[in-house]
């Protein structure tokens, strides 16, 4: 991955909360440091400086910090007093309209090709392979005597799977990414587990978006 | 709305229309963030070069482990930004 789409792939695993997060134990020790920064400043000892030098940060790192962990106390104190709003985010991979809201396999279509073009890796091959298990859904089963061809003919009439079944495959493979989450963690393939983490991030945004849209099929 | 007022760019001349035009050019829009501080535009100059320095400069600390710590310190706060 690139220093940028590092960058952003670390700022959704921690988004979400970051003492659940995949991550090193330096950046551990930074995320504490910022938080007691940010929540009780006058309770700030050598201590806590300490805590940064044992993971082999030196005084240009804490500093550098440091200024990042005011900076943003700063930046958040005048969005809050001065009441600015944040911009109306449309992550690449969440394009919808809002009035009509795309069909979730378009919009997973759509998406595996904006990640493409925006080099998401685990982004597309998180969408790739729920595509390919939605596709999976839609063969209509054949018996066992039947060859599978190299492509696959068009003319035996495909399922067509509603809104609420393409959603329960996106949730199933999500739990299954949970699952296998939970044992990466486990034996601490850390590197293994923030993909994994990155993953079931993706999906769990369709579903949490098309919670509302879920019963109208 | 912002609870002060916010210059627009079709409004804004000199120094703050040169600073938005700067800010155009190098992130495609104006964020509300930068855009409220256009009461004091010399401050709103000195605010972002800060942010592209610490953000953005030369440090130990990767770009990833600062945009780390930016969403540690805003979701503390409970700030969306």
């Amino acid at each position: 991955m690139t220093d940028e789409a590092e960058a952003d792939h670390v700022v959704h695993l921690i988004a979400a909360n970051w003492r659940q997060a995949p991550l090193a134990a330096v950046d551990r020790a930074l995320c504490t440091y910022a938080e007691k920064l940010t929540q009780t400043p006058h309770q700030m000892t050598e201590s806590d400086l300490e805590a940064l030098r044992q993971h082999g940060l030196d005084d240009r790192a804490i500093h550098d910090a440091t200024q990042v962990i005011s900076y943003f106390n700063y930046i958040n104190r005048i969005a809050d007093s001065l009441q600015v709003e944040p911009e109306d985010f449309i992550r690449p991979w969440e394009k919808q309209m809002p009035n009509s809201p795309m069909p979730l396999r378009q919009r997973l279509k759509a998406d595996l090709l904006g990640a493409m073009k925006a080099r998401q890796n685990h982004v597309v091959s998180t969408l790739r392979s729920t595509l390919a298990e939605i596709d999976n859904a839609e063969a209509v089963e054949v018996d066992a005597s039947f060859v599978p061809m190299a492509g696959r003919s068009n003319d035996v009439p495909r399922k067509v799977l509603t809104e609420a079944e393409i959603r329960a495959i996106l949730q199933s493979e999500a739990d299954q990414i949970k699952l296998a989450l939970a044992e990466y963690g486990s034996v601490g393939r850390a590197e293994k587990a923030a993909e994994l983490q990155a993953a079931w991030e993706v999906l769990v945004g369709y579903l949490a978006d098309t919670e509302d849209g879920a019963s109208e099929e | 709305m912002p609870w002060i007022e916010v210059i627009s760019l079709e409004k804004a001349k000199g120094f703050l229309k040169k600073e938005y035009e700067a800010a155009l050019k190098r992130a495609g829009r104006i964020w509300h963030i930068v855009s409220i501080m256009s009461q004091n535009p010399r401050a709103m100059k000195a605010s972002m070069d800060f942010y592209s320095a610490i953000m953005f400069g030369n440090s130990p600390l990767s770009r990833s482990q600062r945009e780390m710590l930016a969403v540690v310190v805003s979701a503390a706060n409970q700030c969306l930004y």
